[in-house]
């Protein structure tokens, strides 16, 4: 079982296990590969980071919901829109996983749909680009992007291996 | 469980030697509110300040709005696992200062917010344009975690809202008014001919500036449960919901909710109001199905033939307003959902994240995309170098002259998802 963790927001890493390995995320097909070798390779937590906005994210994570993995949160936490928040998140749990696997196999339909209704919002409201968000704006968005992730990451047992975790700590 | 809201009308507000309550007027020692909040070691500084409706004035960003409550009989305190201790509540009297709120204002992170005008095109799209308003300015001391912080402020507005409340206790209502809410043995046999309505009550719940609590525990931790509507009038549901200022309820918004006043209004006479249930709004799938199952097995356990479900926020709650309607569909309870907008500035894109064919009873209370421009104000409270980055500003949105162009997002409760608007709209 693997979690994935796709991300553009360098804060959110020191939460998740493999954050001192953070893969940089390539395009398209290679993503699949990466990730695909990571899991093959035995890492329950596979970190990647996107240098890019937030939209890359959320398209990276349907194209691993069509190879069949599952979305353990739902695309659009948070009460910002995109044009409001330059970062996302997104938490992704292999097909072998135990819960996946008491589900029907294939496409989750679920998480399909969550997504394509992230992706629609995110092109009617185009992301907040990150070069052109104000430092202030960037540090505090970031901060909120990992407070929002906390229970996603709790429940997936990423945050087991903080000991005394202190959320504000980590971020510094 | 039974319970009397004794309520006292504020008509103006003003500061003086003692705090006390007479001829339509609270006047407020000012000193001495502020110690009490001061003597929360985390707080750096407090300001009071006071705008009435009319007043070219601007309040932002806006944390949280609170009605001044406090007990005068029964079980308890209000605000309970803050001020009172955890015993239940919703029973005996309780004192309300209607007319006015407690406004918390102050810096937390650059992007939250909600703007209050109290005259202008933007008082109309706010309820806190009509209330008498005590602004706590809170400043956090430096050093102080985000999450102190947040509490800090949190329940500082609380302290404000009971000190109020309880220093009126004197002082003779203008009037009662008593809610019922009988144990199903004690029920008027005539009610069984009406058809049996309850209410989902969801919670925002996503983490730090998106919570709420009841009695005190996190609605993230808990299961949907049932919960008197008198529990609420008594300030069981408090907001720690900072954030999409047109669609948090914030804490006067739960002490008053429309939906729940309205389901007393009609019980007995064209339905039976059965119960309510809270639930939450958590972002994990596994929570929103675990959540949305339970909700609707809370609704078939009171019997309810129909439910009134309200949303509190967007994208991510959106989902859980779908799955608790398809299920309470499918398990033979008519629903009538409330929610808001985001339909664009044009109102013609897609309104919620999520939808189903089942949900064929909407209320909305707007869009939120919808733009205004806010004239320039005498008097600013709080801090208007954050309309650039409020939730629903964006960059350029302060202008030179000192206006506003802002979505409706950034006004307070503009598009509340409770009803508690001034504006309305019905299809002819």
């Amino acid at each position: 079982m693997s979690v994935a963790l796709f991300t553009n927001n360098p804060n959110v890493l020191p939460l998740f296990p493999g954050h001192s390995n953070p893969a940089p995320a390539l395009p398209g097909a290679q993503l699949l590969s990466q990730v695909n070798a990571r899991q093959k390779a035995g890492e329950k937590f596979i970190p990647m980071l996107f240098r890019a906005d937030a939209n890359a994210v959320i398209t990276a994570a349907r194209d691993l919901i069509h190879a069949e993995w599952r979305l353990l949160h739902h695309p659009m936490y948070g009460n910002y829109r995109p044009n409001q928040q330059p970062y996302r998140s997104i938490l992704l749990e292999s097909p072998d996983t135990g819960a996946a696997k008491a589900q029907t196999p294939g496409v989750d339909a679920i998480s399909l749909h969550l997504i394509e209704e992230a992706l629609l919002i995110y092109d009617k409201c185009p992301a907040l680009p990150l070069e052109k968000t104000p430092l202030s704006l960037k540090k505090a968005c970031g901060q909120l992007d990992c407070e929002l992730l906390l229970l996603p990451l709790e429940q997936c047992g990423a945050l087991h291996h903080i000991r005394n975790f202190n959320p504000m700590r980590e971020q510094g | 469980m039974k319970l009397e809201l004794h309520k006292i009308t504020v008509r103006k507000l003003r500061f003086g030697g003692k705090t006390e309550f007479g001829d339509g007027t609270l006047t407020v020692n000012q000193e001495e509110l502020k110690a009490l909040l001061l003597e929360d070691a985390r707080l750096a500084g407090v300001e009071l300040e006071l705008a009435h409706p009319g007043d070219k004035t601007r309040i932002m960003p806006v944390k949280d709005a609170i009605e001044p409550r406090c007990k005068l009989e029964g079980a308890g305190e209000t605000f309970p696992g803050f001020i009172g201790p955890v015993e239940s509540v919703g029973e005996g009297k309780t004192l309300a200062l209607e007319g006015m709120a407690v406004l918390t204002t102050g810096r937390l992170v650059a992007a939250q917010e909600g703007i209050v005008d109290m005259s202008g095109p933007g008082a109309a799209y706010t309820p806190f344009s009509k209330t008498c308003n005590l602004v706590a300015v809170l400043t956090p001391r430096d050093g102080v975690a985000l999450h102190e912080a947040e509490e800090t402020c949190r329940i500082a507005g609380f302290k404000a809202a009971h000190y109020l409340a309880a220093q009126c206790k004197s002082a003779p209502a203008d009037h009662a008014e008593v809610y019922d809410f009988p144990a199903p043995d004690k029920t008027d046999p005539s009610l069984s001919a009406l058809p049996r309505v309850g209410y989902i009550y969801m919670l925002q719940s996503q983490g730090l500036l998106h919570d709420t609590w009841l009695y005190g525990v996190d609605v993230k931790k808990t299961l949907p449960t049932l919960i008197s509507p008198t529990e609420v009038m008594d300030c069981a549901i408090v907001s720690g919901n900072c954030v999409s200022a047109c669609d948090k309820n914030n804490t006067y918004m739960h002490q008053n909710n429309p939906i729940i006043k309205a389901l007393f209004k009609r019980h007995g006479k064209d339905l039976n109001f059965v119960g309510v249930a809270v639930t939450s709004e958590n972002v994990t799938l596994a929570d929103k199905q675990r959540n949305s199952s339970y909700a609707v097995k809370l609704m078939r356990m009171i019997g309810a033939e129909a439910c009134v479900i309200s949303e509190e926020g967007f994208g991510n709650p959106d989902a859980d307003l779908v799955l608790n309607c398809v299920k309470a569909e499918r398990a033979g309870i008519k629903t009538v959902l409330v929610t808001d907008e985001f339909a664009g500035a044009d109102g013609a894109s897609q309104s919620l994240a999520d939808s189903c064919p089942e949900g064929t009873a909407v209320v909305t209370g707007g869009n939120a995309n919808m733009t205004i421009v806010l004239p320039p104000m005498d008097k600013i409270i709080g801090d208007i170098g954050q309309a650039d980055v409020i939730a629903g500003g964006f960059f350029g949105s302060r202008r030179e002259d000192g206006s506003l162009e802002v979505e409706l997002q950034a006004i307070l409760s503009a598009t509340n998802e409770l009803g508690f608007n001034k504006l309305g709209a019905y299809t002819i």
